[in-house]
């Protein structure tokens, strides 16, 4: 057997990545002070999964959603009244809730990926609006805008109580090292490469006995379980909350994190989770300008980056390298 | 018989772009598909290899009745093509775009990919293995195996492309338009890897308009004009046959004309 | 009976500016083969410009309505020349994404200029309510079919009789032939997304006298105007508008039957079922694809 290529350096430079950043959690854990950092750090980790759902269904497979916090939705109230009314255990609800947004993303997208671009891009959105009209609405279930889901209990395992935010920063440190390792398993695999080759070129992906829909509902279902993992997260972790989350708002936020990352590395997730999060930190009366900033970003990326505004900074510093180590 | 297309048939609207074609691919054989510009030859390659449904006819491959089945269950039974644009994925690398051809050969799910159990490392090297095995079969250079496929020039793309094929196991391979955009040396060469293949067992299928490389590698030329077969037999048969020569006559400034396109 | 036809009437005065929404998405994806989902948001800008310069500027509605026109008219040319021409990659979801931003730049836009408050602006008058024993037509109502005529006359007048709108058609059908017969396609693209947000301002002008004005509303003018399009046959003007009137029908027949607030749903739900059972629509062309 020859000796393994490029591919398995690529594959142990990305677990080195997971065990920097679970270095990383265990540090910013055990020495952040602020709660107000936590707690930035806490929503980037949780959109950031998140985003890495996006990621794959996006980044990798390329199919489009702008329907995404429909299964964020899902994974958030199934969590809450889990927890409330059934007192099932936060970890198994956390379980649940994810299998469900995923069943539920199983299930729209079998008619959904008929659809390609941008009639896959408005049916999604379509479909969006109608779950966050529906969370509004159903107000018996959901609480709707007001007063919404009111106390969601702390979270815990096994008795333990991890509701603080240093004990859910390290709950949710977990479950993004658990995540990113998972999807760059996959990136490194036959599973992964048919998806990227799909999005490449789907009649030539199906000419190499590939099932291509198969693959994109796949894709689809992961994308909506991990959307639905980091609802079940969002719920425990905010304990009050309501409809309004869940808006087209939301959808849109988890694209521009992987536009703003890269469209074709899961760290770009991380990165864009991160600087989309902690943006608003940097601007007084951000809310005033949000819209704005969004748009101008994801204008500008779009036009000039269309790979990501990370890949497109990477493709540039390797081409410096490589200019400047082949003379 | 490897491959038996029985009387296809496709329209588009009013035009009827593929009219009762008939043919067989034999093992160890390349069988070229020729004839003037809009003969229909693109079309009949497509519904062969599932990309479009025929309107009418049958197909067997190794006797089991496959017209209209989709390409991914037609590369299950041994069936593939190239493309007379190479379809490369963008953003790939030489070797893994060639390890999403070796795919059929391995087993892992979701699941099993994602959690990285037990056999996946195995097979992720046997993957790998045969890409490279399809690699060198079709002479592309060590180097150039790390960069993205669309970074290569033309004529290493077309080899990529032939050895993704090479790389599912097949048994028929279509190959539209090989030597299109090559120069004359890169043509040689792609040429005589065809009928290496041929040589090796596969029954090749060929759409071509270099008539030089036709003549050359062929044991079966199939001749069409107007989306009808006017012809169907040796090198040397169709060479005399009247028909053939009024066909290509009649639109010999058409075929130049496209020469220079392509 | 009458309230039968009063529902209807009030169906077809929404319809028909669901009617002016698909024709702004039909001259782009004609021209351009753009879906362009900015374009509920040119409805938004022209609701809420109008309305804030009537009541934030105390402009006199004569010059306001004209002012916004011009505006908007303006931000949609904006949007193919610094965003469209400009794309790196000019593929079909690329140019759909960058059509995506502007829409959310156009909402950010309107947030900083206007505000986030609704806003009502006053209605255009001068033609007078109709009123009868049974039947109400509002004057505003009036003004929105009147509309609605006036401007799908003109756009078939333009587009079958002009120069500017042959060139545009001929740019749709064979960009590369056009181009040599010397019409620049850039110069039609820029044409249709003028077009498009021109008529997208009238209909928002129109309609913010009775359904307000808002920086959010975008987005569902946007889908709706799009489910329109797809009912009437995706890329046809005649199918844009009767697919608008129809959509508004269905929506105000339904809206007798279910809670107001599932309202926006019922269209959604139409769009969803369109694209999934029947996405040629009424005047379509068939497209066979096979993936």
């Amino acid at each position: 057997m020859m000796a393994r290529s490029f591919l398995a350096r690529r594959y142990r430079s990305d677990l080195m990545g997971v065990a920097l950043l679970a270095v990383a959690v265990v540090i910013g854990g055990s020495t952040i002070v602020k709660s107000y950092h936590l707690t930035m750090l806490i929503y980037s980790g949780i959109y950031a999964i998140a985003a890495l759902g996006m990621f794959v269904l996006f980044g990798i497979a390329g199919q489009i959603s702008i329907g995404q916090a429909a299964f964020f939705g899902v994974g958030a109230y199934a969590s809450a009244l889990a927890a409330t009314h059934a007192g099932i255990p936060p970890v198994l609800a956390v379980a649940g809730s994810t299998a469900m947004a995923a069943a539920f993303g199983w299930l729209v997208s079998r008619p959904l990926l008929r659809l390609t671009t941008n009639y896959l891009a408005m049916a999604t959105l379509a479909f969006g609006v109608i779950c966050f009209i529906l969370f509004a609405q159903l107000r018996s279930l959901t609480g709707g805008i007001d007063p919404g889901i009111v106390a969601t209990p702390g979270f815990s395992v096994a008795g333990f109580d991890l509701s603080s935010a240093r004990a859910m920063f390290f709950v949710v440190g977990a479950a993004l090292c658990g995540t990113i390792l998972l999807v760059l398993n996959l990136v490194h695999s036959r599973v992964g490469r048919a998806l990227r080759a799909l999005k490449g070129s789907e009649v030539a992906t199906a000419g190499l006995g590939i099932d291509v829909v198969r693959y994109k509902v796949a894709a689809f279902t992961l994308a909506a379980g991990l959307a639905g993992l980091a609802g079940a997260l969002f719920a425990y972790f905010q304990s009050a909350f309501n409809a309004s989350v869940f808006s087209v708002g939301l959808s849109i936020e988890l694209l521009l994190m992987v536009i703003v990352g890269s469209v074709s590395s899961p760290w770009g997730a991380l990165f864009g989770a991160l600087f989309v999060t902690i943006l608003p930190t940097f601007l007084e009366d951000f809310e005033q300008y949000k819209l704005l900033i969004y748009g101008v970003i994801l204008t500008v990326v779009m036009i000039y980056m269309p790979d990501g505004f990370g890949s497109t900074v990477v493709q540039l510093g390797r081409r410096l390298t490589r200019r400047t180590a082949t003379p | 018989m490897t491959l038996v297309v029985q009387s296809f048939a496709k329209r588009y609207g009013g035009l009827v772009a593929v009219d009762g074609v008939s043919l067989t691919l034999a093992p160890a054989e390349v069988t070229a598909i020729i004839g003037p510009n809009g003969a229909g030859k693109t079309t009949l390659i497509n519904l062969m290899s599932g990309v479009i449904l025929p309107d009418g006819g049958s197909m067997q491959l190794f006797g089991a009745d496959v017209a209209g089945a989709t390409p991914h269950v037609l590369a299950e039974h041994g069936l593939t093509r190239t493309y007379q644009s190479p379809q490369l994925f963008a953003e790939m690398s030489v070797l893994e775009t060639v390890m999403v051809g070796a795919h059929l050969s391995g087993r892992a799910g979701f699941l099993s990919a994602m959690l990285r159990l037990g056999a996946i490392r195995r097979e992720e090297d046997e993957l790998e293995a045969r890409a490279r095995a399809a690699l060198s079969r079709v002479g592309l250079p060590d180097d150039l195996l790390d960069r993205n496929t669309t970074d290569l020039a033309y004529g290493h793309q077309r080899r990529v492309e032939i050895a993704r094929a090479l790389a599912t196991g097949p048994k028929v391979i279509l190959l539209d338009e090989p030597a299109a955009g090559l120069n004359p040396k890169e043509t040689h060469e792609i040429a005589d890897l065809i009928s290496d293949l041929a040589r090796e067992g596969y029954a090749v299928g060929l759409v071509e308009h270099d008539m030089d490389m036709v003549m050359g590698i062929s044991q079966h030329v199939v001749v069409m004009n107007f989306g009808r077969k006017i012809a169907d037999g040796t090198v040397d048969e169709i060479q005399s046959d009247p028909a053939v020569i009024e066909a290509y006559l009649g639109t010999s400034e058409g075929e130049a004309a496209h020469a220079c396109v392509a | 009976m009458t309230q039968l036809l009063q529902t209807l009437l009030s169906g077809l005065t929404t319809g028909a500016i669901y009617g002016l929404i698909a024709l702004g998405f039909t001259i782009v994806f004609n021209a351009t083969k753009v879906t362009n989902f900015a374009n509920g948001d040119f409805v938004m800008m022209g609701g809420v410009v109008c309305a804030g310069l009537v009541t934030l500027a105390h402009w006199p509605l004569l010059l306001a309505v004209p002012a916004t026109i011009v505006g908007v008219t303006a931000l949609g040319a904006a949007l193919d020349v610094f965003g469209i021409q400009r794309a790196r990659r000019k593929t079909v979801l690329s140019l759909a994404m960058i059509t995506i931003g502007f829409s959310v730049l156009y909402r950010g836009l309107m947030q900083v200029l206007v505000g986030r408050d609704v806003m009502f602006a006053p209605s255009f008058g001068i033609i007078p309510d109709i009123r009868t024993a049974e039947l109400y037509v509002g004057s505003q109502s009036l003004w929105i079919l009147l509309a609605l005529g006036l401007i799908s006359g003109g756009l078939s007048y333009l587009f079958l009789k002009t120069r500017l709108g042959k060139a545009m058609r001929a740019a749709s059908q064979s960009p590369r032939a056009a181009a040599l017969c010397g019409i620049d396609p850039r110069l039609m693209s820029i044409a249709s997304f003028a077009m498009a947000a021109a008529v997208g301002a009238i209909a928002g002008a129109l309609i913010a006298p009775i359904g307000a004005a808002f920086y959010d509303y975008g987005l569902v003018f946007g889908l709706k105007g799009f489910a329109a399009a797809v009912l009437g046959g995706f890329g046809s003007p005649v199918g844009a508008v009767v697919g608008g009137l129809l959509l508004g029908l269905m929506e105000s027949i339904s809206a007798g039957y279910l809670a107001s607030a599932y309202k926006d749903a019922v269209a959604l739900a139409i769009l969803l079922g369109l694209l999934l059972v029947w996405p040629s629509g009424l005047f379509g062309r068939v497209e066979a694809r096979r993936v």
